[in-house]
């Protein structure tokens, strides 16, 4: 089980990696002009070409580019000149803190009213939860984001508007300065996540067992807590788990309009300077955070539901 | 001791329409008394049963419990009167929690109501499971009628007087369903029940039961005693579906000419007498005019305005 897993992880990896290489070969643009400036000669281009190997056929870079990276060495970067590595590991922590503060955020609210709208399914807060979940999907985050500044940043100076102070400088204004993309990225994932729970909610009130839990005697929210929540969380971790591993690299707006330095504004800014071994080092992260997320979500799922270990 | 008196029970159906699920019921279970209910699919058994816990409670009627009114609680006093009745399901593997181990299936109930788990391996022995190698396991490591065992001993724990048993049998082989309605019996001596036993099978109800209840389309056909009921059936309904029993000590036409068609739909009942659209001794009067349930024998009460009175 756990080999087929890493067979698995290591096609995900040569499929991946091999299309990105692909893909920004195939953006116009070239490297030795972000290196060397628009003045510079054809014949510098050339001889900075031939140096870092710029011309040699695309497979051959894709190849020799793999053997590093299988040996641990993801390259330096021709434009930075600070190893791959090095700058993904320097940026990582910030991307990490913001997705998990911003999950522990919109699940904090997301379970118990999800739990409060299946309750009644149909009632008053069932539906004023339905109305404000579209309302929340359908805010784009860059809006919401600069609304949120705008309150609270512009308006109250409660918090930073925008900026970054690693935990190790200061815990205080590094909460401060986490909270409002966090609660940017919570609110759209809080409406997905309550819809997802209140509705597996909704079904398992219908099972049998539950029924018999009521003629027990059990109090409603014994039976919504401890029987009906658990076995009704398998979308909601399927959602996590795709959430954490596509937002490793997809919080990129957050990051730009709050002016943090994570990974999804590493690869952009990389994309831009034609930097591929970082843009390169950027998938093979993502990628290994995808699959290991959800190989993790295949975990919980046996612990949610006893069932699952089985099949 | 269980008194129902003009149960309704009806669902919205959409656009303003209902289910007429059940539809002015009456019937009383004695204590230590087997009240078979009987009827296909969709007559309103199953719904009777979960309207006699008040889940989900009827539209109109009264349920009485030893002269207490159940319709009328609400709250703490409802989920106190509940605990004397219990269910038991058709589908024993949805009906538990399949997170849990049978240990905490069965001692949830009586821990609820603050007393010790110490009942939970005698019971867990009274329905013929090891507690020993049983207890930490969960649901699905489980055969069907071990499941329904493990049912019946949650249901048990809590010393109900009423245990409402709906379909107990029906997912289970045949000879599981021995096993398991020959336990339901000992287990109604040893802890002293009264059962309503729910079942599509006249062939399974006769036996365990005292008395039977045929239900067409949420009406009563027939309330007679078991013997009663299979040797002189009065409802044309009873006829039909003693005539579908293989080997059936009566001499009965072939149950194709005794019904006909499909049942209506609950949304339109028919008008009169329910069964009359699929009864082959349908007059206009049926059409007209509701038949009641009177009585016709001794012990015997039939809803239908040309009985058979003499038997076949």
């Amino acid at each position: 089980m756990i080999l087929r897993k890493v067979i698995r992880l290591l096609v995900v990896l040569g499929v991946v990696t091999f299309l990105s290489y692909v893909m920004l070969n195939l953006l116009p643009g070239d490297p030795t002009v972000q290196i060397l400036g628009m003045s510079a000669t054809e014949e510098a281009r050339e001889q900075l070409r031939q140096e870092m190997g710029l011309n040699s056929p695309l497979f051959v870079r894709y190849a020799d580019w793999l053997g590093g990276v299988v040996t641990g060495d993801l390259g330096t970067s021709y434009i930075t000149d600070i190893p791959v590595l090095e700058a993904l590991v320097d940026r990582l922590p910030v991307t990490l803190e913001l997705l998990v503060v911003a999950q522990v955020i919109s699940l904090a609210l997301a379970v118990p009213l999800a739990v409060a709208a299946a309750r009644r399914a149909g009632g008053a807060i069932d539906q004023a939860l339905t109305t404000l979940s579209f309302g929340m999907l359908s805010t784009p985050v860059f809006v919401l984001g600069v609304v949120l500044i705008l309150v609270f940043a512009v308006h109250l100076r409660m918090l930073p508007a925008t900026g970054w102070t690693p935990i190790s400088v200061d815990p205080y204004w590094n909460f401060l300065s986490v909270l409002l993309p966090s609660i940017t990225l919570a609110v759209g994932q809080l409406a997905v996540y309550s819809r997802l729970l209140r509705t597996d909610l909704i079904a398992t009130l219908q099972e049998d067992y539950i029924t018999l839990a009521r003629a027990r005697g059990l109090s409603p929210r014994r039976i919504l807590w401890r029987h009906a929540l658990r076995p009704s969380a398998i979308s909601l971790i399927t959602a996590i788990g795709l959430n954490l591993g596509g937002l490793i690299g997809g919080a990129v707006i957050i990051e730009t309009l709050f002016g943090l330095p994570g990974i999804g504004r590493l690869i952009v800014d990389s994309i831009f300077a034609r930097d591929y071994l970082t843009v390169q080092g950027g998938v093979v992260l993502i990628s290994v955070g995808y699959v290991l997320v959800n190989f993790a979500v295949d975990l919980v799922y046996a612990a949610v539901d006893p069932r699952i270990r089985r099949a | 001791m269980l008194r129902v008196e003009d149960l309704v029970v009806e669902f919205p159906a959409g656009k303003g329409r209902r289910v007429h699920a059940v539809s002015g019921v009456s019937f009383d279970v004695a204590r230590g008394e087997t009240l078979g209910i009987v009827g296909e699919s969709g007559c309103g058994k199953s719904t009777t049963a979960r309207a006699l816990m008040q889940l989900p409670a009827p539209l109109s009627g009264s349920i009485r419990l030893d002269g207490v009114e159940m319709t009328s609680l609400r709250g703490e006093k409802l989920r106190e009167t509940r605990r004397r009745l219990q269910m038991i399901f058709q589908d024993p593997i949805s009906s538990l929690n399949p997170r849990r181990k049978v240990r905490d299936i069965v001692a949830e109930g009586p821990r609820v109501w603050g007393e010790g788990a110490d009942r939970v391996d005698e019971m867990l022995e009274a329905v013929g499971l090891d507690p020993v190698t049983a207890a930490g396991r969960r649901p699905h490591e489980f055969s069907g009628g071990q499941c329904q065992r493990i049912c019946i001993a949650r249901a048990l724990v809590l010393r109900p007087e009423v245990v409402i048993c709906d379909e107990p049998v029906s997912a289970l082989d045949v000879s599981v369903q021995a096993q398991i309605l020959g336990l339901l019996e000992d287990l109604k001596e040893r802890y002293r029940l009264t059962l309503v036993f729910i079942a599509h099978d006249l062939a399974v109800v006769k036996n365990i039961s005292d008395r039977v209840l045929v239900m067409y389309l949420g009406k009563i056909c027939e309330l007679a005693p078991g013997e009663t009921l299979v040797n002189r059936p009065a409802h044309p309904y009873t006829r039909a579906l003693l005539a579908s029993i293989p080997g059936g000590r009566l001499a009965l036409p072939p149950a194709d000419q005794l019904i006909k068609g499909e049942p209506p739909s609950p949304v339109w009942p028919p008008s009169g007498c329910r069964f009359r659209t699929r009864c082959p001794k349908a007059r206009a009067r049926c059409a007209e005019e509701e038949p009641v349930v009177r009585p016709v024998a001794d012990g015997q009460w039939v809803a239908c305005h040309f009985p058979e009175i003499d038997g076949v």
